[in-house]
């Protein structure tokens, strides 16, 4: 990791916390460079609205809005969990050039539900990422015990 | 689960490539999706917006996706397909699974495409056929394509072609 990415990260977890709370999903995402944040988000995917609205997704989105794609060539994906095939892909296209992530998938896989959409893509984000010529670096798992805290007791009661 | 393409397919299809033709048309990248119900009643359509918006993952599919999903309850979903000009990349065979939509019919595959796109970097896909990524689904999906190939890749060809682009 790099001197600001704990910093970025937990800021990812303060989102995660947030999405919570908010009765989304525990996930946060920033997108960040030298100069700061560009853009940050948490989970806003629910049962009957946009399935694609994951953090990573939506900080991507807000921050391809607000800078150019310049910026985003030097930038960070910051992500509180590992993110899936989706949000790696969505990363790849928004052109950052690197993603660090908190919890790793495997570990949260089994704490989730086993319903087919619970279950999701089982391809992981370096694997997505490992073709094209163009590389994203990918770093995590990372603070792994602090992240890990977002899902306690999450799953078990979620029903959604 | 497998339902193998009929008729009415290949008409919803040849609407997902009039679609697309219809996107290089107005200035976008040419790609076009339409979501239909188990019945053929089109659910969706859409273009690419990703010239338009700088939002480099407003793919067809994906936003036919974002588009359907709030409107359109999961059990019509669970039994729709999704015709694609093109073949699915790894981001949007993803957030059709993610929507609960599991059939995909698709026009051009993704092997040509990149091969019809192998001088432009900043093109450049993830190298991943939809059948790949979906092989690790929860779930099992029913896949078909490449199909009206020719018609498909006549409109990827005017647009990849045109010496102006
Ligand atoms: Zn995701
Ligand atoms: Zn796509």
């Amino acid at each position: 990791m790099q001197p600001d990415d704990e910093n970025f990260l937990r800021q990812t977890f303060a989102l995660a916390r947030a999405a919570r709370a908010a009765g989304h999903r525990p996930f946060g995402a920033v997108v960040a460079d030298a100069a700061g944040i560009v853009a940050e988000a948490g989970s806003t995917q629910t049962a009957n609205g946009d399935p694609t609205a994951h953090a990573e997704m939506n900080a991507l989105r807000r921050a391809m809005a607000v800078v150019p794609r310049a910026r985003l060539e030097g930038a960070t994906l910051y992500a509180s969990n590992e993110p899936c095939a989706m949000c790696a892909a969505a990363a790849f296209y928004a052109g950052v050039a690197r993603i660090v992530f908190g919890f790793p998938e495997e570990k949260l896989r089994p704490l989730r539900n086993r319903t087919a959409a619970g279950a999701g893509i089982g391809l992981s984000c370096r694997a997505v990422l490992a073709r094209p010529a163009r590389k994203v670096e990918v770093v995590g798992p990372c603070l792994e015990d602090e992240a890990a805290l977002l899902h306690d007791g999450y799953w078990s009661e979620a029903t959604a | 689960m497998s339902r193998t393409t009929d008729d009415r397919d290949l008409a919803l299809l040849r609407q997902a490539i009039a679609v697309s033709a219809a996107a290089a048309a107005s200035g976008e990248l040419p790609f076009g999706a339409v979501i239909a119900a188990r019945d053929g009643t089109i659910l969706a359509r859409a273009t690419s917006t990703e010239i338009s918006t700088g939002d480099w993952t407003c793919h067809a599919e994906t936003n036919a996706v974002r588009d359907a999903s709030p409107r359109i309850d999961r059990r019509t979903l669970a039994q729709a397909t999704i015709y694609a000009s093109a073949e699915p990349c790894a981001m949007c065979a993803s957030a059709i699974f993610y929507s609960g939509i599991r059939r995909i019919v698709y026009g051009f595959g993704e092997t040509k495409l990149r091969q019809m796109l192998a001088t432009r970097a900043e093109t450049t896909g993830l190298g991943f056929s939809c059948r790949e990524v979906l092989a690790h689904a929860a779930a099992p999906m029913d896949i078909h394509g490449p199909c009206l190939e020719a018609e498909a890749a006549a409109v990827q060809a005017r647009y990849w072609n045109a010496t102006s682009r």
